[in-house]
């Protein structure tokens, strides 16, 4: 029984399945709010949640993977994001229930509730700067510092990780070259953050919380944040071992695990599966395929979406700032897109001419 | 702040969440600073310092510490009486002091009065000198000038005697007050000196726990929490050992070790018995201390143990359980697990020798003694010729290890090759040749190819063996040369072969012992039993069942002919003896004894398999090239096997311990081990085993996991299963494994490990280790020696001895047990113990034991006494050092058996010999005893003697063989003997001082301390002992001792150039001028007094005596082989020398002899027959 659960849940774990499960239990939160907003459902999670860690830390695997020094935070992080994703999506489905009882929301609320600077303010901001800095030095004696080997110049450790804040970042390089994965998205990334300001347009949802006044922005945010940032960082931490290859949390990290998998080019798809004829000598005309397909997914997908499911939005938005707008959402769109047939056609480049380090 | 009452919190509970927020980060603080107060190592150190000044307590109580005291005291009673009596004589001394200022006065007045004198003398001498010059000699005033002048001089001759008269007034004055202080001052020092150690243990008392308040306080406050950052007692023990670093791929970095922090003690002695971390090294004689060859300021701890030098905490210094019951000890008290991340875990403590390998690769023979398990690895790894597959750079030979098959064609047969590769150990259970075929990887369930383009059937590893043992023979036999031998020459005569066999020295390095453990332990004849020397060579039963008649006798007659690097050497041996051996290896049933089940024949193979295999090796070539060959050049088998077996050959690497011919250079096929240990134990491939072995021995998963982590786990698994990384793998024909099983001991196992686990790569190391011209010289002789087995016939080391006498003083000598029940032969030296029993089930009780003594020892008597220990049961014996076959010689001599009563001697009479003769015997007909070898011989002699052997001893029937030498090899043992006597002179030169004083080390000490010299009984004790250290220290004072009182002794060995004074013209010319007739004089002492010629040789001429027994070497050798420093102390005594032997004492010291003949005392005499021996060749001989 207890070797069928850890290997149901190291299934389960899975990148597909992890991913996508991911998915499905966002949407599924997001669409069934008003239940998952109830006390009941956060208190089940933290339950169970315990209830998991207690069985599952006899594990030695599980054990040694959840307890590692500098993975325990990464333990905090995923409490608290649940939790306060939770707190965030109870008070969102409060005010749009007030709404839509007429009440008016929370809207305004906020504005009531003044408090002083001091004390309410900063003797309370001491007080947690004096309790975090006890906090950090009970920690510091009870926590070993996770020593690992001693550094070399030409023997990394396996798996390498990055820090824990950049294990987004890692993850995406198993699908992309580093000069997209490390560059242009991160950059892409604060550009866009940077954006946002000037490209949303919806007044709404200031100062209080609410699902229904912003659902792309908060379905933005869940799926960016909370799944592509910080599901990614624990995908990073406790299910990417030596290798880089995937481990369920029970797996034992056996350096040897081989993933048999022989990614293929888009072009050899389309010239040598699908024609069934040779690659062609030119990269250009080799690599045609993924070309016109990125050309279109970048130059035709705008004016197409501007025409049909997001008229609206160019209405409200205005045609520069939509085709920012759908740029920035494109470039992230590229993510799931290849991991998905990563996944699915083990495609490994869509354009890819080594012979120019370019790559995507 | 009081509320308000407008404000969000209230401000009381804010303030109160401030206080017990303060008062947690306090309480962490505290917390903070109290967690690193209480760090493991802190404690270790203040639990040391109970321990220590605990101890320092007790041995102030102690007997020894009480009678120091007590001394102590008597001789503060002295110091004071000799200054009561000082300040009674105070009148005298105060007179003596007044006669002395008396004395000085006289003495200045008359020293002033000389000087006046001169001053005249000179002026009236230049005065005279002038006049002189002026008015000639003859002048009036001249001569009254010259009258006054020597006036002068009488005068200035008076006074100087006044000046030395007064002088030596003033010194004796001096001496009188000396004498009447001196008791003063002896005593003063006395009592310095004896306090002197009991001061040391109270000032490390006092540091340790002081008595006095202030000291007290400041000590606790200096270890307070919080406050031990100033100036703490308890401190991280740091060594940087200087250039010893160790490597993190491609970056040196310098090794810091703490150790010590927690293991105090580890280079003080005194502390064998205390629990860890509070224990001394068990070997500081070599490691650690000061004086040791390995301070720890130079050499630190992690390069020979490994693990974190630079942790504190016991895990993290990945300490290495000795076994599975400390691990789970250390678990539960420590937390231990193997700290993965370090990649050099501390070694086992079995094999810890593995550390001597990365500096000592040049002085491998030299520590071999105190790196016994490390050595028999190295010479496993040597003798099973694992250096041949496995490249080793520094590597001391290339020799490849098994026989050459350039020509086994004419040898042996095929059906003998193939039953012999399929597994050798089935002929010959002892041989050194691994088995190859038949593997388990190869097992008959083994599914090892499934022919899909040939027959479609599934291959299992047994018919895959057969095939490629069918091939390799096929190809092996092919490559030989096969052209047939010529025929015996002479008929042979077995008996006569038998004892030529036996005697001529075959028995040296080949036994013939029985293939079954049962019928070993029964038998008697020395010949079927194993030792180590005589399993130098192959055992030779069944030989006759392997080899042809006719090149068994071209092989013995000069193996070098077939085997060019072969170690079995040229016993010159005649046409008819060698055809004598060939006639009893022929005809004696026991060289046609073979193991139950050995049957040679031909395998059957089958031609599918091999062309299977055909198309797994050729795999580059087009399959259809392939069908082609099948069907025309390979149709016939032959050529398939033959094709086939150069491949099989080349995987196998047969070729890198056998010579074939086309094969030469092909490359090895192991693995390269130089640098094997440095290697991270992620890049061996453990393949299933560790989940296989946690099976079948109920490990946990985790144990499991442990077993990957250490490097030593594969190497053993490696060489006691080979291929057993293969299991559960899905392989295909060419992946895999080939390594050979060895049939490896357990023993023999963790010793090859302990040799390879010591393969580090480490530059700086090997860099500290560069040993001296004469070390190396002494370290690579030790190495021929050992292949050229010379131990087998000629003891090197004595035996030694310990017992303890009757007051109980413990001892260890060079020396031998006399056999005073005539019917035990031989003398018991091997397995003393067991004599003892077997005499004691027949005899009874044995009450005392007689040990001859073959060295000086001081205190207990000159070589050649004896002495009487009681204490039967304390006495332990190790055998000597070599002459293994002395004793199956001298059996076959005394002792009938069914082939023969007696024995052939050189002159062709056959004689037969009783008990009684047994010490004549072993001196005359076994082959000579080399102790102290380089002291007789003259090491250029010696040399060509190794290159060119001639029967020096006429009457030997064992043959000194010709040896083949490898370039420097005879050089190389001859210096080795040279530097042996060198090195062991300066003990041998204090015993023999000591045993003539008849002085305890004791005695010895406080003379040379009377002279000057340093020196403590500790010191002489250690020179006599002969450790380097104290040689090095002490050697010089001593001699200096020996010369102040009298002691003569021959000097040391000078390996360089050895003069011969008895030559020397400056010696010679002067004798001859004075005794014209001195040779013929000499000549005459030497026939007609001590008849010399009766035993010896003389240039040539046989000895009176006609018996071989009572033959001597040639006198004539003597002068270019002898060194005449030992010849005078030969002639003096031989029994010092050599106890037992049959030379007499012509010469006694106390007697006078022959004074009709040359009058002159013996120990002229002496000197004139070596003078005489020196000059033999120019002495006219007189008959």
């Amino acid at each position: 029984m207890n070797d069928f659960l850890k290997n149901a849940v190291d299934w389960m774990f899975a990148p597909t399945r992890y991913f996508l499960g991911s998915v499905i239990l966002l949407s599924a939160v997001l669409y069934f709010r008003k239940i998952f907003s109830r006390s009941v459902f956060i208190l089940a999670f933290f339950a169970l949640g315990a209830g998991f860690l207690a069985w599952a830390v006899r594990d030695p695997n599980f054990h040694k993977i959840i307890t590692k020094g500098d993975n325990i935070p990464i333990v905090i992080l995923l409490a608290s994001v649940v939790f306060f994703s939770w707190l965030g999506l109870r008070q969102a489905v409060a005010h749009d229930e007030a709404r839509k009882r007429g009440e008016g929301g929370l809207e305004g609320e906020a504005d009531k509730q003044k408090v002083f600077t001091w004390p309410d303010l900063v003797y309370t901001e001491f007080i947690c700067l004096i309790l975090f800095t006890a906090l950090l030095i009970i920690w510091s004696i009870v926590v070993e510092a996770p020593l690992e080997e001693p550094a070399a110049l030409a023997r990394t450790p396996n798996p390498s990780k990055a820090p824990w804040y950049f294990l987004g970042l890692q993850e995406m390089l198993v699908y992309f070259d580093p000069w997209i994965a490390g560059v242009v998205l991160p950059g892409f990334i604060i550009v866009g953050l940077c954006a946002i300001p000037y490209l949303d347009t919806n007044p709404k949802g200031n100062g209080y919380y609410t699902f229904d006044e912003r659902p792309f922005a908060w379905s933005f945010f869940w799926v960016g944040f909370v799944l592509f940032w910080v599901s990614f960082v624990i995908l990073g931490t406790f299910l990417r071992g030596p290798n880089w290859s995937f481990f369920g949390p029970f797996e034992f990290w056996d350096i040897h695990k081989l993933e048999p998998l022989v990614n293929v080019d888009l072009s050899t798809y389309v010239w040598v599966y699908g024609l069934g004829r040779n690659l062609p000598q030119n990269p250009l005309v080799r690599e045609s395929p993924g070309i016109i397909a990125l050309l279109g997914w970048f130059l035709l997908l705008p004016p197409i979406m501007g025409k049909t499911l997001m008229r609206g939005l160019v209405e409200r938005m205005g045609v520069v700032r939509f085709n920012i707008f759908m740029h920035l959402l494109l470039w992230f769109g590229l993510l799931p897109l290849k991991m998905v047939l990563r996944w699915t056609v083990n495609l490994k480049y869509i354009v890819g001419i080594p012979e120019w380090f370019f790559n995507v | 702040m009081a509320d308000r009452g407008d404000t969000h919190y209230h401000v009381r509970s804010l303030n109160l969440w401030f206080a017990l927020s303060s008062l947690l980060l306090l309480v962490s603080a505290l917390w903070m600073v109290l967690d690193d107060w209480k760090r493991p190592w802190k404690d270790y150190q203040r639990r040391f310092r109970t321990i220590e000044a605990a101890r320092a307590e007790a041995q102030l109580e102690s007997p020894e510490a009480l009678a120091v005291v007590a001394e102590e005291t008597r001789l503060a009673g002295d110091l004071d009486k000799a200054r009561e009596m000082l300040a009674s004589r105070r009148g005298e001394l105060d007179e003596a002091n007044a006669e002395l200022r008396d004395a000085k006065g006289r003495l200045f007045v008359a020293t002033e009065a000389e000087k006046k004198a001169k001053q005249v003398n000179n002026w009236q001498r230049f005065l005279t000198e002038e006049h002189r010059l002026q008015h000639g000699a003859t002048d009036p005033g001249t001569v009254a000038l010259e009258t006054e002048l020597r006036q002068i001089e009488d005068d200035l001759a008076a006074r100087s005697g006044a000046k030395q008269d007064a002088e030596a007034a003033v010194r004796a004055q001096e001496k009188h007050i000396a004498e009447m202080e001196a008791d003063v001052t002896r005593v003063e020092t006395e009592h310095k000196n004896a306090a002197k150690s009991i001061e040391l243990v109270r000032t490390k008392l006092a540091a340790l726990a002081p008595s006095d308040l202030p000291t007290k306080v400041a000590n606790v406050i200096r270890d307070f929490p919080g406050m031990d950052f100033i100036g703490p007692n308890l401190k991280v023990a740091k060594v940087l050992p200087p250039d010893l670093t160790f490597e993190l791929n491609f970056t040196d970095k310098p090794r810091i070790d703490m150790c010590q922090t927690c293991h105090v003690p580890i280079d003080r002695e005194g502390f064998s018995n205390d629990p860890q971390p509070f224990r001394s090294h068990p070997r500081l004689d070599l490691f650690l201390t000061a004086k040791s060859p390995h301070p720890l300021s130079q050499f630190g701890c992690t390069i020979c143990h490994r693990g974190a030098g630079e942790a504190l905490e016991f895990q993290r210094v990945d300490h290495r359980p000795p076994d599975e019951e400390a691990a789970e000890r250390w678990h539960a008290e420590h937390g231990w697990h193997k700290q993965h991340y370090w990649d050099y875990p501390m070694l086992k403590a079995r094999y810890v020798e593995a550390s001597c390998v990365q500096c000592h690769k040049s002085s491998m023979e030299l520590i071999a003694n105190d790196a016994p398990k490390m050595a028999e690895g190295y010479r496993l790894f040597e003798r099973y010729g694992c250096y041949a597959c496995h490249k080793v750079e520094w590597f001391p030979t290339k020799r490849r290890p098994g026989p050459s098959l350039a020509a086994v064609a004419q040898k042996t047969n095929a059906e003998f090759v193939q039953t012999w590769v399929s597994n050798p150990r089935a002929f010959r259970p002892t041989t050194w040749m691994p088995k190859i075929f038949h593997l388990e990887n190869y097992g008959p369930d083994v599914t090892v190819a499934a022919s899909h383009y040939g027959t479609g059937r599934d291959m299992k590893g047994d018919e895959w063996s057969d095939a490629a043992v069918a091939a390799v023979s096929t190809f092996v036999l092919s490559r030989s040369a096969s052209e047939p031998l010529p025929p015996v020459p002479v008929d042979g005569d077995a008996t006569r072969g038998r004892e030529v066999f036996r005697l001529v020295g075959c028995l040296a390095c080949h036994n013939m012992a029985p293939f079954t453990d049962e019928a070993r332990d029964a038998e008697t004849d020395l010949a079927n039993q194993r030792r180590v020397t005589n399993e130098h060579g192959p055992n030779l039963r069944g030989v006759a069942t392997k080899v042809t008649p006719e090149w068994l006798f071209a092989w013995i007659k000069d193996p070098q002919a077939y085997w060019k690097e072969t170690r079995m050497p040229n016993l010159r041996l005649s046409d008819q003896d060698a055809a004598d051996i060939v006639a009893y290896v022929f005809e004696d049933p026991l060289f046609k004894d073979v193991p139950t089940g050995w049957s040679p024949g031909e395998v059957a193979y089958k031609r599918d398999v091999l062309e299977e295999q055909a198309r797994w090796f050729f795999n580059r070539e087009l399959r259809s090239e392939l069908d082609r060959r099948f069907q025309n050049e390979w149709k016939d088998d032959k050529a398939l096997l033959v094709a086939l077996g150069e491949k099989w050959v080349l995987a196998q690497g047969c070729h890198s311990c056998h010579e074939i011919p086309g094969l030469q250079d092909a490359q090895p096929i192991g693995t390269e081990l130089t640098n094997w240990a440095s290697k991270t134990v992620d890049k061996l491939d453990f393949g299933f085993m560790p989940e296989i072995l946690a099976e079948e021995h109920g490990w946990s998963h985790e144990q499991a996991l442990a077993f990957k982590e250490y490097r030593e786990n594969f190497l053993e698994q490696k060489l006691r299963e080979p291929r057993s990384f293969d299991r559960r793998k899905v392989k295909n024909p060419t992946e895999r494994l080939r390594m050979p099983w060895f049939n490896f001991t357990e023993a023999q196992i963790e010793a090859i490990s302990c040799f390879v686990a010591g393969m580090v790569d480490d530059e700086v190391q090997h860099a500290r280790m560069v040993p001296s011209p004469e070390q190396t010289a002494m370290d690579h002789g030790l190495r021929v020696i050992r292949q050229k087995n010379c131990v087998a016939c000629h003891v090197l080391e004595p035996g030694v001895i310990d017992f303890k006498d009757d007051e109980g003083a413990q001892h260890s000598v060079h020396g031998q047990f006399l056999v005073f029940d005539g019917d035990v032969l031989p003398p018991p030296m091997k397995g003393f113990q067991e004599y003892v029993a077997k005499y004691e089930e027949s005899e009874g009780d044995l009450e005392e034991v007689v040990v001859q003594l073959l060295e000086p020892e001081p205190g207990l008597g000159r070589t050649g006494d004896t002495v009487v220990v009681s204490d039967v049961d304390g006495i332990k014996a190790r055998p000597p050092w070599g002459g293994d076959l002395v004793e199956p010689i001298a059996e076959y001599y005394l002792y009938g058996d069914d082939h023969h009563e007696d024995v052939e001697d050189v002159d062709g009479q056959r004689r037969g010999y009783t008990e009684e003769q047994y010490d004549k015997v072993r001196w005359t007909f076994a082959p000579p005893v080399l102790v102290g070898e380089g002291d007789k011989i003259q090491r250029d002699w010696f040399y060509r003697f190794l290159l060119d052997p001639f029967p020096l001893r006429q009457q030997l029937r064992v043959r000194m063989p010709t040896f083949h030498w490898a370039e420097g090899e005879a050089a190389a043992v001859a210096d080795y003997f040279a530097g042996r006597a060198r090195l062991d002179w300066p003990a041998r030169y204090a015993r023999r001082l000591l045993v003539a004083k008849e002085q305890t080390p004791e005695q010895v000490a406080q003379e040379m301390v009377k002279l000057g010299v340093r020196a403590t009984p500790a010191l002489v004790r250690g020179i006599v002992a002969g450790r380097a250290l104290e040689i090095s220290t002490g050697s010089e004072g001593l001699q200096r001792y020996g010369r102040e009182v009298g002691f003569e002794s021959s000097p040391a060995v000078d390996p360089a150039y050895e003069a011969i004074p008895q030559r020397a013209p400056s010696t010679l010319d002067p004798l001859l001028a004075l005794h014209p007739e001195f040779f013929s004089t000499v000549h005459d002492l030497v026939v007609k007094g001590p008849n010399c010629v009766q035993c010896h040789f003389l240039q040539g001429a046989p000895p009176s005596q006609t018996t071989p027994i009572a033959w001597a070497p040639d006198l004539a050798h003597a002068r270019d082989r002898l060194r005449p420093d030992w010849v005078r102390e030969w002639l003096t005594d031989p029994a010092r020398i050599y106890p037992g032997t049959s030379m007499p004492a012509n010469f006694p010291l106390d007697q006078e002899q022959w004074q009709d003949l040359l009058p002159a005392p013996s120990a002229q005499q002496i000197e004139a027959v070596l003078t005489w021996l020196y000059n033999l060749d120019r002495a006219t001989v007189r008959n």
